[in-house]
């Protein structure tokens, strides 16, 4: 699993996120200690976001955060990035540093400490916090800071749970890769990025995650819920046809993108399929991206017609209804993967008017 | 016979099939991935209406968001309640919000399919 979310947080949206990453710890029967770990330091990194941006703009100073989870084999790596302001940078590196430099029994009396004091403001309510993160995870922290203005700096955090045979180093490469990752996603205006289990609660939580990312800057109620409808169109449909990867616990498992840039937006869904499938596949986006107007309306109502006659399960609207919501061409890659399978994705761009 | 009463679901939509008035209102969204599985307590509901119809029959359909899983299943209740309409009168009421234009070409579509008396409603 690998969740990705850069921009405005809302306490929606990190619930959104705790329910998401719960279903796929569920789907692969992960471990309740390890469970109960992950999901309590994701509350307290999420927390650590909202608590820092301005209520009201759900975005600090008008600097998206930036939260990623992902489970590689056995390990979970969660991190998150949030603005603050520069002064505060030795203040935090100091904290993280003296967390860092204690082994598990001294962090618990550091803890003791504090919270026997009863003074949290002198100290910190993130500093109890930060501890704690380190006590669960059982790792170091890793943090890096990048200067955004003279203002502002870029926080970036992130915690490590190690399967019983880690293959995460122990190290800094992970974080650097991830702000590499961050980097390359603002550049290309990626809100969302998800690689998971496609359940339908799943479908509808990345729903509610897309409407709160990209829905609400969107003024225009028309593209707003074009925008809405294709995702729904292009989620089933794409899991619909999905092959089930033959790994050992068979779920649905999928990509899905959302961001826009230059006044459009663009929604993206894959999933693995048989390469036996691919000239079918083709061919029919290839026929419905050949229509346009009244014939795309006259095959709409043709199929409509001929589906509820023959009482037959199969939808065959969804690309058709999506090209005649978009107004533009239905764009679909297949990228090989082993064992005779590929990566099968379509993309559907929405202009901003 | 009993009246039909569906609560609303993140997926699904609120139904009141009211036997006693004959008024039919599907409302909010419609969403879910098995269409047929969700709708086909509304047709069983039908099959058992039509047999002992009020004089007039209102379906009332107002729907923010439905997907084109569910437009299959829109179709089939207007197709079954056309069959009704030979033998006493169905009218249908399609409200969209007045600055849905997609929601108004929808209601158009589906009532160019069926011979009903079709009343495109703004709210």
């Amino acid at each position: 699993m690998t969740y990705v979310y850069n921009g405005a947080f809302s306490e929606n949206l990190s619930d959104g996120i705790l329910s998401l990453a719960e279903a796929n710890m569920e789907e692969v029967e992960e471990s309740s200690k390890v469970k109960k770990k992950v999901y309590f330091i994701m509350v307290e990194s999420l927390q650590n976001i909202t608590r820092h941006q301005d209520v009201k703009q759900e975005t600090y100073n008008g600097i998206p955060s930036f939260f990623l989870i992902r489970r590689k084999a056995n390990d979970y790596l969660i991190t998150s990035g949030n603005s603050i302001e520069n002064d505060k940078v030795n203040m935090l590196t100091g904290l993280l540093e003296r967390v860092n430099s204690l082994d598990k029994d001294s962090l618990k009396d550091l803890q003791r400490e504090i919270l026997s004091e009863g003074d949290l403001s002198s100290k910190g309510g993130a500093g109890l916090g930060l501890i704690e993160i380190a006590r669960k995870s059982g790792n170091k922290l890793f943090y890096d800071f990048k200067k955004i203005n003279d203002v502002h700096s870029f926080f970036y955090f992130q915690t490590k749970v190690l399967g019983d045979s880690p293959l995460v180093t122990g190290g800094m490469e992970e974080l650097h890769s991830m702000i590499n990752f961050h980097q390359e996603m603002s550049d290309k205006n990626i809100g969302i990025i998800y690689q998971g289990e496609f359940s339908q609660d799943n479908m509808l939580n990345l729903l509610g995650m897309a409407e709160s990312n990209i829905g609400e800057g969107i003024e225009n109620l028309q593209v707003r819920k074009k925008i809405f409808h294709i995702t729904v169109e292009l989620l089933q449909n794409i899991f619909k046809h999905a092959d089930i990867l033959e790994n050992e616990h068979k779920e649905r498992q999928g990509i899905f993108f959302i961001g826009s840039r230059a006044g459009q937006y663009f929604i993206c869904a894959g999933n693995v399929v048989k390469d036996d499938k691919i000239p079918s596949l083709k061919k029919r986006i290839d026929e419905i991206n050949k229509l346009e107007g009244a014939d795309l309306e006259a095959k709409y109502i043709s199929v409509l017609k001929e589906k509820v006659a023959n009482g037959s399960i199969s939808n065959g609207l969804g690309f058709i209804d999506i090209k005649s919501k978009a107004k533009q061409n239905l764009i679909y890659s297949f990228t090989s993967l082993p064992n005779g399978n590929s990566l099968y994705s379509v993309q559907v761009n929405v202009s901003n008017n | 016979m009993d009246s039909l009463i569906l609560e609303p679901t993140p997926e699904t939509p609120k139904v009141n099939f009211d036997a006693n008035t004959g008024k039919l209102d599907i409302s909010g969204r419609s969403l879910p991935e098995d269409a047929i599985a969700f709708y086909k307590k509304l047709f069983d509901w039908l099959d058992k209406y039509s047999a002992q119809p009020k004089a007039v029959t209102s379906l009332n359909i107002n729907l923010e968001y439905y997907n084109t899983a569910t437009s299959k299943q829109l179709y089939k209740i207007l197709c079954v309640l056309e069959e009704l309409n030979k033998k006493n009168k169905v009218e249908v009421n399609w409200t969209y919000n007045k600055d849905d234009t997609d929601m108004l070409s929808q209601g158009e579509r589906l009532s160019k399919l069926v011979i009903l008396k079709f009343n495109l409603v703004e709210n």
